[in-house]
This record gives C-alpha cells, structure tokens and sequence, in this order.
C-alpha cells in the first residue's frame, strides 16, 4: 500500500478504527446493516447496501481493513455529521483510486464500482461553490478544520 | 478511462441509462469548480469556454434523451389518482390531480435522474448566460407527458416532473428491486428548485413523510450534496406552464 495512501487511512476517525471488519465480519454496526435490517429502506438503499458490501469484500482480499471500516461509515445522505461523511467519501475515493478502474471488470465489482461512483458524485458536490460555505457552516471548531485542511492539502 | 475501463470487459460493451447520466453528472462538479473561479477573478475567456463545455454537455444530453425516448416511447402515462393500488400512500397536499405512471420503476428512475443533471446543466448555464426567450415547444409531437428536450421554460419544468416521478417512486419501490443508483438526489435538487413554490414544498415535504426513512429529509443542517447549491431564478420569457 503506497505510505500516503495509508497514512491517509490512519487518520481516519477513531470510531471507525473501532468497527476493525475481523470482529464484525458481517458489518453489524454499519448503516448497511441498517438500511438492510427491516427498518425500512428503499431500492436504492439496498442496492447501495449489497454494492458496497461487495466492495468491502472486495478491498478485504487485499488486506485493506481500514480502508473497509471507512466504508461502513453512514451514508453522508442520511447523516448531519458532515465530517465523518466527507471521511466517508473521501475514503472511497482513494480505495477506488488504489484499486484502478481495470480492477472493476468483473459483473459483482462493477456494480459496487457503480454504486461507489455514484456515491462520490453526491459526496463531491460540495466542491466548487460550496467550497467555502462549508468551511463556514461545517468546521467552525480548531479541531474539524484541522482535518479538512489536511484532507483537502 | 474511468468512464470506459470498468465497463470494457462487457459483452458489448454497454452502460446502463442510468449509468450513461452519471457519465454526465461527474463532469458536473468540475464545471462548478470553474465557476467558483470565474466568480474570483473573472474571465470573459474563461466564461465563455465553460459556457461552451456546458452547452455541449447539454447537448450530449439532449441527444441521450431522444435516444430514450425512440427506444421507450409508451412507458409513462397519466392516470386518475383512483386506479392506483395504494392510493392511500398518495401525500395529502398534492399538486397535480392525474398521477403519472410508467411501465416499470426503472424508466422512472432513468427519468429522474435526467431532469436531476439537466437542472444542474441549466442551471449553470443560466447563471452564467441569460436563457433564449422562448424554449421550443415540441407539444402536439409526442403523446408523452414527459417533457421532451428544449421544453423547459424554466428550471420549475424539470424540477416538477421530478416530483411527479417521486410519488411514482414511492408508490412502487416495494413492489420492485430494480436499483437506483440515485434516489433522493433529483428531489432534493427539484425541491431546492421550487423553494419559493409552496405548494410543491408542500407536496414535496408530503411525499417525503410517508416513509419514516425519508420523513424530514433535508430540513437539518447537513450541507453536503447538489441541494445546496443556490439555483438561479430564471426562466425564458412567455413560459407557460400547463397543468393536466
């Protein structure tokens, strides 16, 4: 794994750390699990749920376990927790970005790589003009703009 | 060769419609992050540049639409609010009073995200450049009740089908397992749109609360997604909007 890549993975926040997928192998505390547990959810939940299971799986073969408790953040949609949501997309962006497109050929990896893709549109739509009003909004205190400021470079 | 490398191992090689309109919508964001510059230092260059690779976009889109339409031109359909299963499930302070229908959840998704990116296209192309007076009406041409491309009057057009499809959505996603790569995102961009339309927001916030998932989406402070992103208010001069 390229020592960037991991360092970025290391920082992710701790809550995450804690869901290590050796102990829950099944992502019982992820929103996946939520979504798919009988308490509601429509199509788009459950394709979303199976897709980035797949790519949990997927990462899990190349030994990515962190990378894999990123994934099972909530989904930024469902969430008012703006900084674990942009940890959440920007994860998924570098796993894919490691992985490479070739390594999505495949009918089940395609589709998670559908599913992720999609997800990085609605988590990148905060680029470009609402840039700087999250900036404002979102990471008011010393410690969320720390980390914006060193996820964004 | 992300936009082709995952999909070249097909056999042919083929994206869905929905994943041919996320080909359009990841281009997006590169679009506003040219705008945000262009508001700091501003550049007739630069504008006119964006303006061009909007409008192609636009025009990629339009193309893909009326290759939809050949290919799915009776799938949607009016219908009296009566003859649905579940008519219950309708939301109280509804606008329209035919409900629009179609064959299969998957061409109302496809058709949701498609007024999702062309709000996002006109949008941005509007804000940079004033629309045509007059959109061309092509009524009379198609026995759809879609919209079909060049109608929109204003971004109001796109952002009320939308709406017309949610409540198609809602009335049928447990009856299917089709997958929606996008779900609340082109409500969210049509409410955002119809802000200042109360009895959409009405209907909007209606639909919305029949699903105890869904129930006061958008109303916290989460600012990440396109539904934050401030559309312009503008619309070609002489818009009608007709209600069946």
């Amino acid at each position: 794994m390229p020592g960037l890549l991991k360092n970025r993975l290391r920082k992710a926040p701790s809550s995450a750390r804690r869901r290590d997928s050796r102990s829950d192998p099944l992502c019982q505390n992820c929103p996946h699990a939520f979504v798919t547990g009988g308490r509601g959810g429509a199509a788009w939940q459950r394709s979303d749920a199976r897709a980035h299971h797949d790519l949990v799986d997927a990462f899990c073969k190349r030994d990515m376990l962190v990378g894999k408790a990123k994934l099972t953040d909530r989904p930024q949609t469902m969430t008012k927790d703006n900084l674990a949501s942009f940890f959440h997309v920007q994860g998924l962006l570098k796993l894919i970005q490691f992985c490479g497109p070739q390594s999505f050929q495949s009918a089940l990896r395609r589709c998670a790589f559908e599913s992720c893709r999609a997800t990085l549109v609605r988590g990148n739509s905060h680029r470009g003009r609402w840039l700087t009003r999250l900036r404002r909004r979102s990471h008011s205190s010393p410690k969320a703009e720390l980390s914006w400021n060193r996820m964004c470079g | 060769m992300w936009l082709t490398e995952p999909w070249a191992a097909c056999d042919p090689p083929q994206k869905s419609p929905q994943n041919e309109l996320v080909d359009f919508l990841v281009k997006i964001p590169g679009f506003l992050e040219d705008q945000l510059q262009l508001e700091r230092s501003p550049s007739e260059t630069g504008r006119q540049d964006l303006i061009f690779r909007t409008m192609r976009q636009l025009d990629h889109l339009y193309q893909w639409r009326w290759k939809w339409q050949t290919l799915n031109p009776d799938v949607s359909w009016e219908m009296e609010p009566q003859r649905v299963a579940s008519p219950q499930l309708l939301a109280k302070a509804r606008v329209f009073r035919k409900v629009l229908w179609f064959s299969s959840f998957t061409k109302a998704t496809e058709i949701a995200l498609y007024n999702a990116v062309l709000l996002c296209l006109l949008g941005l192309l509007w804000t940079l450049q004033p629309p045509p007076d007059q959109g061309h009406r092509a009524m009379g041409l198609s026995p759809s009740p879609l919209h079909l491309p060049g109608e929109a009057n204003s971004l109001l057009d796109p952002a009320v089908e939308i709406c017309r499809v949610f409540e198609f959505q809602l009335l049928n996603f447990r009856r299917n397992s089709d997958a929606a790569l996008f779900w609340l995102l082109p409500v969210s961009l049509a409410r955002r749109v119809l802000e200042d339309e109360r009895p959409y927001l009405d209907w909007i916030r209606g639909m919305l609360d029949t699903s105890e998932v869904t129930r006061g989406y958008g109303t916290g402070d989460n600012v990440f997604g396109f539904g934050s992103y401030p559309f312009p208010k503008v619309s070609r001069a002489m818009a009608p909007r007709v209600q069946p």
